[in-house]
């Protein structure tokens, strides 16, 4: 029996198709159109003739742990595991920030190594420390030692040899912007390069190459794109330039050869305010700590009901599932989880509506690991960043950070004309792929192949 | 500065203590120089000889200095040493070779043996969450703590809580980094070698060989040592890799305004 299935898988090699994903951490489909349409990005605007371009829904929360762990395992986090970039060990208040050893469901490529089928993985987020597989792989953030991010080691020479960073050092983007956008030049080079070499030199069935330093610029310079006068408003434009040089090089190489997509794991838009969550519950007396300057959870105090998590992740603060937790299971839960959604849509700043829409945890998430959600997911209005620090003593602000995420902007092509007419959600890309590699789903995934 | 003589006698105490309450007693040994001063405050609780046996969890890659430390102390001081050897699934990530596989060689183990209390060498002063810990604290069949199930401390009661595997002792809790090394020097306590400088380095806290990193130092006596403690501001645990892979990832998720 194991001879039909190794043959079998043998015999699928050679009639699948081979995939490439590129990805562009935080590219905003309305900012990618824009780009094609005013020729920043000429030879995108030459590729998506060829197939479809799409805007796209990413996860929630619309961060890069979650919405990439979505997007490679092709399940919500309830069966992934992965809420966020930072999370409470059980029955505790001391964090801990999950990484490839919490992801609990199977990476596509490793459903592909399960046929046989051998994978090319770069700088994807939540894959550090580089797991083995049938394949290659460098983790992408928050990957802190190359050595641990690669697999195999062998290839570490190369890497070294390129000065291949896993991650621009954002935080110089507080001392000098110039230095900021030197380094993510730099980095970005490095980045290409070792793509280009994996990608003409290795054997694969599936290539993912992540560019993260999109993201980053978002992240200090959104502001730039905005506003024509801006001194990085043209660096910003020549950034997405050689972005899309560099798409164009691989999709030459490659087109027609098998299926091409593009994506990214979440939109950004400008911040008009932070807004600091954890002070908001605590002036209306649902969180209260036990020291003046709480510096971390472990300063909650025993009468809290609930306190947040980066990014708008509400946690009850529960009887049984913390050590101090005060509220119980049941009508209490369920009166104060309603009480805290009429009240937080009610939130104004400066006149507007701060949160859009609030989701208990089983509207977004179905699951065995449900039970580690957070009770409560906010998704804010754009331009309303929420954020879970404690240390903050208001309730908004602005900080050196210009752009935030965004939900419901995300980018996805794909080079086949009318993939589908549904609108794309972050979790089809992985069973399409699949379906793409002509391998028979044998896994349930969350969602369905868009081919 | 604490008295040496009070803190002695209070980890004396709850050594006797847990000797006369407990059937089955076991001690971690690292051969770290807490576990180490725990092995020698247990010769001086029952005047010379250590009455229960000592746990070495072995992980095949641990220092060669170690193993050479662990034969030679144990022939001196006539030790029982249990070595139960545990097996590296993944050397890829510290966080894991730490976790779940030591813990699994000590799960079969305790379950072989039916200890019913364990000690180990942690201290208030090591790390946030060590600073919540008991004298005496139950772990469940996973070996989880479940600190908000923790009886009040009063010195003639023991809690217990229906599912617990065992009770871990704690005879050091109230010691300093610093008070460790004076009673070392007192007492003149045999010390792993690794905590001396060499060429420039030495290591403060040990871990195996895939998570301990050293620190600079010129320190190559006990009195060096004493004199660095008293100067440095850096914390005892910074060589450490699981600690210190962590505060960088805060570094970086606060640098995108994450935390």
């Amino acid at each position: 029996m194991d001879v039909w299935k190794s043959l079998k898988s043998k015999f699928s090699k050679s009639t699948g198709e081979r995939v490439i994903i590129l990805g562009l951490d935080g590219a905003p489909y309305t900012l990618i159109k824009q780009f094609i349409q005013d020729g920043t990005m000429p030879n995108l605007a030459r590729i998506v003739e060829d197939g479809t371009l799409s805007q796209m829904d990413t996860s929630i929360p619309e961060i890069s742990s979650v919405a990439w762990t979505t997007f490679f395992t092709g399940v919500n986090a309830a069966r992934h595991g992965i809420y966020g970039f930072m999370d409470l060990k059980p029955n505790s208040y001391e964090m801990y920030f999950p990484n490839s050893q919490n992801v609990r469901a199977k990476a596509l490529w490793e459903t592909l190594g399960d046929h046989g089928k051998r994978s090319v993985i770069v700088n994807v987020p939540s894959t550090y420390p580089a797991r083995p597989l049938n394949g290659i792989l460098i983790s992408g953030f928050v990957a802190i030692d190359l050595a641990k991010a690669t697999y195999p080691a062998s290839l570490l020479p190369m890497l070294e040899r390129v000065n291949y960073q896993l991650d621009v050092d954002s935080a110089k983007a507080r001392e000098s912007l110039e230095l900021f956008a030197e380094s993510l030049l730099a980095v970005l080079e490095a980045r290409e390069k070792v793509l280009w070499d994996l990608l003409v030199h290795e054997q694969w069935d599936l290539f993912v190459g992540v560019i993260t330093e999109t993201d980053r610029m978002h992240h200090y310079l959104w502001a730039a794109i905005e506003d024509l006068r801006h001194p990085y408003h043209d660096f910003f434009k020549s950034f997405y330039t050689r972005v899309d040089r560099f798409i164009g090089k691989v999709y030459e190489w490659f087109h027609e050869k098998g299926v091409f997509m593009i994506m990214s794991d979440h939109g950004f838009c400008k911040i008009q305010k932070e807004v600091y969550l954890n002070h908001w519950l605590a002036s209306e007396g649902y969180l209260r700590f036990s020291a003046p300057n709480p510096q971390s959870y472990g300063d909650i105090d025993k009468v809290s009901k609930a306190f947040n998590m980066d990014p708008a992740r509400i946690y009850i603060h529960l009887k049984g599932k913390y050590p101090y937790g005060s509220v119980s299971s049941g009508a209490e839960y369920d009166s104060l989880r309603e009480e805290l959604k009429s009240r937080l849509l009610d939130i104004k700043v400066d006149g507007a509506p701060v949160i859009q829409r609030v989701f208990f945890k089983e509207e977004i998430f179905k699951g065995p690991f449900i039970n580690e959600a957070p009770d409560l997911l906010l998704l804010p209005n754009w331009g309303f960043d929420i954020k879970g620090t404690i240390t903050k003593s208001c309730f908004t602000g602005n900080s050196l950070l210009t752009g935030m995420h965004t939900q419901n902007d995300s980018t996805f092509f794909i080079n086949v004309k009318h993939a589908s007419n549904e609108r794309v959600n972050i979790m089809n890309i992985a069973p399409t792929a699949l379906k793409a590699t002509g391998i028979e789903v044998d896994r349930e995934f969350d969602a369905s192949s868009l081919i | 500065m604490s008295d040496l003589k009070e803190l002695e006698e209070k980890s004396i105490f709850t050594i006797r203590e847990a000797q006369a309450r407990f059937k089955n007693l076991a001690a971690l040994w690292s051969t770290g120089k807490d576990s180490t001063v725990l092995v020698a405050l247990a010769r001086k609780a029952f005047f010379g000889r250590v009455p229960f046996p000592l746990i070495h969890i072995d992980n095949g890659i641990d220092f060669p200095e170690t193993y050479e430390f662990r034969e030679r102390l144990s022939k001196e001081w006539g030790l029982e040493v249990l070595v139960p050897k545990s097996i590296i699934k993944d050397d890829l990530s510290g966080v894991r070779c730490c976790g779940s596989n030591k813990t699994d060689a000590l799960k079969r183990l305790m379950e072989e043996r039916h200890f019913d209390g364990l000690f180990v060498s942690i201290r208030r002063d090591e790390h946030g969450i060590r600073g919540k810990e008991r004298y005496f604290s139950p772990r469940d069949k996973e070996f989880k703590w479940d600190y908000k199930n923790q009886a009040p401390e009063i010195w003639d009661y023991i809690s217990q809580t229906d599912d617990a595997s065992h009770i871990r002792i704690h005879p050091l809790l109230h010691w300093t980094e610093l008070d460790m090394w004076l009673y070392i020097k007192q007492e003149g306590i045999p010390v792993n070698p690794l905590y001396f400088a060499h060429n420039g380095m030495r290591y403060r806290s040990l871990g195996c060989t895939q998570c301990t990193v050293g620190i600079e130092s010129q320190a190559s006596t006990v009195d060096e040592i004493i004199e660095e403690l008293k100067t440095t501001t850096t914390s005892e645990r910074a060589g450490r890799m699981q600690d210190k892979e962590q505060e960088n990832v805060m570094q970086r998720l606060r640098a995108l305004g994450y935390m």
